[in-house]
């Protein structure tokens, strides 16, 4: 009995889907990316202005992720995080599954389903104001394989696409939490 | 077979013994008590009661160093939260009156209406500081006694409005077999000359997904404290397709996993989840925790993957449970965790 069950485990075993981008041999790249508010993919360059907006939970954050090459695109862990420029401390970490739909050209895209949700505001322990001012991001992809890649870049997180002032209120350095922010 | 099987799970069964908290009068603290209801076979319940904290001292603030609850089996959880910014229809002045025992109250009855009463919506408490909690409801043991360690307290100023928010479940997963019930004891403590102020943390991942095509996902996260702090208590928070809850200290400074030997809290029973207490953990300024939510897809008891599927906001079609209250077809991620001292603030990390 003991054999046949082992038998019938064995038998449904299975290896887990490969699905290369690019040359999987090689060293692993990749760029950051973010999406705007009609979650349209963006490449993140220096100081770029990265919306922030509002999950269903509250507070304020970036969405954000990566276009990769020579790495597993379905099985993929992201960590993503941010940090002030002046202190080794990092603020706020994200990691999860993610996936990479293939572009066709050796690299891929994390498609909108697998990004990453980085919350910057609140934060009580922040020294300076949350929004409109530099802070670096990172964002580090490992697959299955072992495989990583790994970018770090200076953005601007901004309030641009909330009119109500609350992620202003919110993402400002001495805010509260629980005051009021009409 | 059968019959044995039968006999030997009646012989078994807990008996129930209803439970019963005393009544604290005068100074020496506050009770609640939730009017008992009933909840349907196959449906949940989700129940926000607003009640204000009451003068009970002459005016002066109350120093809370003991909170016991009472919770008749079947009980998903039990918060309770001090109320801040009202938004989304979650106005303690438009809710029904009622009575939490002696202290006049409102309520505002979510059912499983999930997807449309305020009871339901989260973003209505993500500035709303928890207070004390519990997940933890079974016929043996049906009390939490949750004494604060020595010399901390959960400050209240009469006044303070606070929501109790219960949440029962009456399905095969996680039966109400003798009616939803639920009371709480606040403990007041008369030396507050020397007690130091008790504050909550409460973090969750929201961006979840617990797909069909990819079943055994873990999602992490982080949160930092203003000041150094004690961790006194903790538990945390799934759905059905939880497996295991970690919760480890963090240095503030990497990205990277902390070691296994950081962890310190686990828990495997999404319907169980322990309440973690005297943990007494001392984390040094611009630290924090990490924490982990291990799942397994499985698809839903009560409802369909079309369900799942029409609550997905990116519709994916692939049963994906994503951020929600619903035990049956949403997930959560969340830590409630107790610290001090409260310095300013208490912590959020959304």
């Amino acid at each position: 009995m003991r054999s046949l069950l082992l038998l019938a485990i064995g038998c449904s075993t299975h290896e887990p889907t490969f699905c290369p981008v690019g040359d999987p041999t090689a060293a692993a790249a990749l760029d950051i990316i973010h999406l705007d508010d009609r979650y349209e993919p963006h490449t993140t360059t220096a100081y770029a202005r990265v919306p922030l907006f509002l999950p269903q939970q509250g507070g304020w954050a970036a969405r954000l992720g990566a276009r990769a090459t020579n790495i597993d695109g379905c099985h993929v862990d992201a960590t993503t995080s941010f940090r002030d420029l002046d202190s080794a401390q990092v603020a706020k970490v994200d990691q999860r599954p993610t996936l990479l739909d293939d572009l066709g050209d050796g690299w891929g895209i994390t498609p909108a389903t697998a990004i990453s949700e980085l919350q910057f505001c609140p934060q009580p322990a922040a020294t300076r104001d949350l929004h409109d001012e530099p802070y670096e991001v990172t964002v580090e992809l490992v697959d299955l394989n072992g495989q990583h890649a790994a970018q770090s870049i200076v953005i601007v997180p901004v309030c641009d696409d909330d009119p109500t002032g609350r992620c202003l209120c919110m993402c400002a350095r001495d805010y509260v939490i629980g005051s009021p922010c009409y | 077979m059968r019959l044995w099987l039968i006999a030997l799970c009646a012989c078994s069964s807990p008996q129930f013994q209803p439970w019963d908290l005393p009544t604290l009068s005068g100074d020496a603290g506050f009770s609640l008590r939730v009017p008992e209801f009933s909840v349907p076979p196959g449906r949940e319940s989700q129940n926000c009661y607003f009640v204000r904290v009451p003068d009970i001292a002459q005016g002066r603030d109350l120093w809370i160093d003991r909170v016991e609850l009472g919770i008749n089996p079947g009980s998903h959880h039990v918060n309770v939260f001090r109320v801040k910014t009202i938004q989304g229809g979650l106005d303690p002045a438009a809710g029904t009156p009622t009575m939490l025992g002696d202290y006049e109250a409102t309520v505002i009855e979510g059912s499983d209406d999930y997807a449309h009463n305020p009871c339901w919506q989260s973003s209505n408490w993500a500035d709303w500081p928890l207070v004390a909690n519990s997940q933890h409801s079974d016929a043996e043991t049906p009390i939490t006694n949750w004494q604060l360690p020595e010399n901390v307290a959960i400050r209240f100023t009469p006044g303070d409005m606070l929501m109790v928010q219960t949440h029962y479940v009456n399905t095969s997963d996680q039966p109400t077999p003798y009616n939803a019930r639920v009371g709480i004891n606040f403990y007041n403590e008369h030396e507050s000359a020397s007690l130091v102020e008790m504050g909550s943390l409460f973090a969750t991942q929201q961006n979840i997904r617990i797909c069909r095509s990819n079943p055994q996902v873990t999602y992490a996260g982080t949160c930092r404290f203003p000041n150094a702090v004690t961790v006194a208590a903790a538990n945390g928070h799934f759905h059905k397709r939880g497996d295991e809850f970690r919760i480890y200290s963090w240095d503030g400074a990497s990205t990277s996993h902390p070691p296994d030997a950081s962890q310190f809290y686990l828990s495997t029973e999404w319907d169980h989840p322990p309440m973690k207490l005297d943990i007494d953990l001392s984390l040094p300024t611009n630290s924090g925790i990490w924490w982990d939510c291990q799942y397994r897809w499985q698809p839903p008891s009560e409802f369909t993957c079309d369900d799942v599927d029409a609550k997905d906001p990116l519709h994916a079609n692939d049963c994906c449970y994503t951020f929600g209250g619903n035990t049956d077809v949403g997930e959560h991620c969340n830590v409630f965790l107790y610290y001090y001292p409260r310095l300013t603030t208490d912590v959020f990390c959304l």
